[in-house]
Order: C-alpha cells, then structure tokens, then sequence
C-alpha cells in the first residue's frame, strides 16, 4: 500500500519536474526565432547582401522553433517567470492554430525567396504570424 | 432672504447660460454641404484608411475581417468603458445615411450628424488636422465595403462622464485645429511622414502621458504613459535613450513593416494590430513615417508608478 502510494508521488513529481524546463525552453525558443531573424531584417534594411540560402536557412530555424514550442505548452507549464497569458490554455485550439500557422508560413516562404525583391515580398506574410500570437497571448511588458 | 435667493437663482440660470454657449458644438462644415459628396477617390482612400486605423478599433469583435466595420470593441478607461460603434455603409445601423460633411465633423470636429459632442475615444484630436480632400477619399473607400446589420452598445459610463454636453469644455482645452502646414526646410518624405503620423497615425494618443481629465500633457507627447485601457505601460517613443533613440530610419521603418524591433523581438498586445495596417501601406509612406519619427525630440517620460 504505502508502496503504491510512494510510486504514484514519484510518477506525480517526475511529471512535474518534466515540465519544470518548458518555461525556459519555450524562451530559448523564441529567442532562437528572433535570433535567426536579424540576418533577415539587416537584408532588408540594405545592412547586408543578400544570401538566399541563409534566408532560406533562417525560415527553418524559425519553422522548426514553432514545431518545438508547440509541445512546450503543457498545462503543468503555466505558472512562473512567464509572459503567457492565461488565453493560452484558455484559448488552446487558437493559440496551437496561431503556432501551426507561423511554421506553415515559414516553411511556404523558403522556397519563394530568390533575390531581395521576393524577400521583401514574403517577409510581412511569415513575420505577422509573430504578431497574431503576441496581440493576444503575451502579456504587455510592465 | 428673498433677494439672496433671486440673486442665486440668476446667477445659476447665467452660469448654465454659459455653458451652455461654451460647449456649442464648432461644425468645420455647415450641416448640408454638399461640395465634398463626389470625386473621392476609393485607392487613396484605401490608404487614409490603413494609416488611421480605423479598422483597429471598428471591426466586428469575434471575427478576423478587418473589413466588417460593425463596431462593438469595449474600450475600458479611466471614465467608463466605451464601445466603438458601427462604421460600416449600413444604412440604419452605421453611416450610410451621412454625407461626406458629416464624416468631415465627426473626424475633424468630433461631432456627431446629429449635433452632439463625440468623445476623444474617438482620436479627433488627431484627425482634426486631416484635409477635407483626405476625408472625401476616405468616404468614397469607406462605401465600398460591406454594409454589417447591428448597432453597437452605447457607452457604459458614470456620472458625470455620461453627460456628452460637457465634452465641449474638453474641447477648448484640448482640440487643436491647427491645420498642418509643410515646412519647406524640410524634405518631401519629412512633411508627408509628419502628416501620416500627426493627422492620422494618432501615434500620439497611445505613447503620451495624460492629464486627469485624459487630455495629453504636452511635454510627454511620445514619451510614453500608462495605457488608457488600464493594463501596463506604453513604452516611450521620442529620441531619449529611454525611447527610440538609438533607432536608425531603417530600424523604424521595418518594424512599421513587420513589426520587428532592432533586437528582433516581435511587438505584441495594441501594437500587433498597428503593424497589422502599417504593413499594408506604401513602403515609402512607412519610410516618411520613420522620417519623422526619427526627427521627434528627446523626451523623457513620467517617473513610473511603483510596482
């Protein structure tokens, strides 16, 4: 009996401690995304030539980001240092939308992208997927 | 006694006689005007749209058309909560009845057809400074879009903010309608940037500080204050170091794009919907925005309330 008991609390503190990093993976995640980003941005903003293949390099760092974050969202992962709103799981069908939608976004936009002008011309499409997200499941900075 | 009591009442009567001539509403055109009904033109209007963002604050709550103005968005405040109204060409319940002098009073002198004082909610502190030219392109864009049934919710407002009345003594301290003159020592970018931002981008109505009556205090124009909606801080936007000062042009104009910031964090909460428009406009109207903004002085906010 107390066997049993002492099983399940182990089971129960595995789980929890399972989901203890998420928060912090989920960060390094995002942070992944804005990093693989700035070569992008300079591009545009004339700071760097332009290199189609580490643009098309930077979407997949970006889709492949969004993959992982959807699996960093467990309810046990809710509470602490995090700007996620409640809406999160609230919302949970919108939000994991929302996350699908930046790597469909990232992974359709790769292959389009051959000179500037086509950078130019697909970046706003993947890049709004950041601000969908952020409008309603982050919370505002205080 | 009785003397005391006439002398009371006439003054009461004189006090409410000026008040009364104080708050009367000011049209910038006479109810009936008729000059301004033809010749918009809808892709221009197109723009004035996307650079006022109306659709921010108009669209149809619970649904993602920005283009189905049919109103009904809570906007708590300091005063009551208010609820953007039906802007679509519905006849009965938006504005397709108004002609173009009454979408010129409402955005230029905030006030309704029906004479009363809007309340600056509504950003005609901004857009006062838009030309009736803007307003015709804008009315000819706004009929092409979909007529959407249902009025919205009058405001929910407490004593005394609910008496519309007293908006004109707001008015006369706090609408400017100093139309908007080029400056010739400046470029051409410069002057159409400082028009898209002061006439209508009302960048201005979200990133100042404000008084407790909600007018904006004028030495923290863009340095940023508390959102009027309650929740946090909206962050400083001038040329200190506390703001955007280390922002080149290229910087500003990207994030209006893409919502990027030079450190590659994605803007979120009131500014999505923002980048959501800006995105959409011009690229060299996002570059004259970022002219001027650039061009903005060093202004350091408010000290912050304590956590």
């Amino acid at each position: 009996m107390i066997r049993a008991i002492m099983v399940s609390a182990a089971l129960v503190f595995c789980a929890n401690v399972a989901h203890a990093d998420d928060i912090a993976d989920r960060k390094a995640a995002m942070k992944a995304m804005s990093k693989a980003a700035k070569p992008v941005g300079a591009m545009i903003k004339g700071k760097a030539k332009f290199d189609a293949a580490k643009v098309k390099d930077a979407f997949k760092v970006i889709a492949a980001n969004a993959d992982l974050s959807l699996k960093l969202y467990d309810a046990k992962a809710q509470k602490g240092k995090t700007r996620a709103k409640a809406e999160v799981w609230t919302k949970r069908a919108d939000f994991d939308a929302k996350m699908k939608a930046l790597s469909s976004a990232a992974k359709a936009a790769g292959p389009k992208i051959t000179t500037l002008a086509s950078l130019k011309a697909n970046f706003g499409g993947v890049m709004k997927n950041c601000g969908a997200c952020h409008k309603v499941y982050r919370a505002k900075k205080k | 006694m009785r003397k005391w009591v006439l002398a009371i009442v006439i003054l009461g009567l004189a006090g409410l006689a000026g008040f009364w001539l104080l708050t009367q509403p000011q049209l910038v055109l006479a109810k009936g005007d008729t000059s301004l009904d033809s010749g918009g033109d809808p892709k221009r209007g197109q723009i004035v749209f996307l650079a006022g963002g109306c659709a921010s604050c108009h669209a149809s709550v619970k649904q993602n058309d920005p283009m189905k103005l049919g109103g009904g968005h809570a906007f708590p405040s300091p005063f009551g909560t208010f609820f953007a109204p039906n802007i679509s060409p519905h006849p009965e319940d938006g504005i397709g009845k108004w002609t173009t002098a009454d979408l010129v009073n409402a955005l230029k002198a905030g006030v309704s057809p029906n004479g009363s004082h809007y309340y600056p909610a509504f950003p005609y502190t901004t857009y006062a400074k838009m030309t009736n030219d803007d307003v015709r392109d804008l009315m000819a864009y706004m009929k092409t879009l979909p007529p959407v049934a249902g009025k919205s919710k009058p405001h929910a407002l407490p004593f005394p903010f609910n008496i519309r009345r007293g908006l004109g003594l707001w008015k006369l301290l706090n609408l400017d309608t100093t139309p908007i003159r080029p400056d010739a020592a400046k470029s051409a970018a410069w002057n159409r940037g400082h028009y898209l931002v002061e006439a209508l981008g009302h960048c201005a109505e979200c990133h100042s500080s404000r008084d407790f009556m909600g007018g904006i205090i004028a030495k923290y124009r863009y340095a940023g204050g508390a959102d009027p909606e309650g929740k946090g801080w909206v962050p400083n936007m001038s040329q200190s170091k506390q703001g955007i000062g280390d922002w080149s042009v290229a910087d500003i104009a990207l994030m209006l794009e893409s919502g990027l910031t030079p450190s590659y964090d994605s803007v979120g909460s009131n500014m999505a919907d923002v980048i959501k428009n800006t995105s959409k406009l011009p690229e060299a109207d996002r570059k004259a925005m970022a002219e001027y903004i650039k061009s903005l002085p060093a202004r350091d906010g408010p000290p912050r309330p304590k956590k």
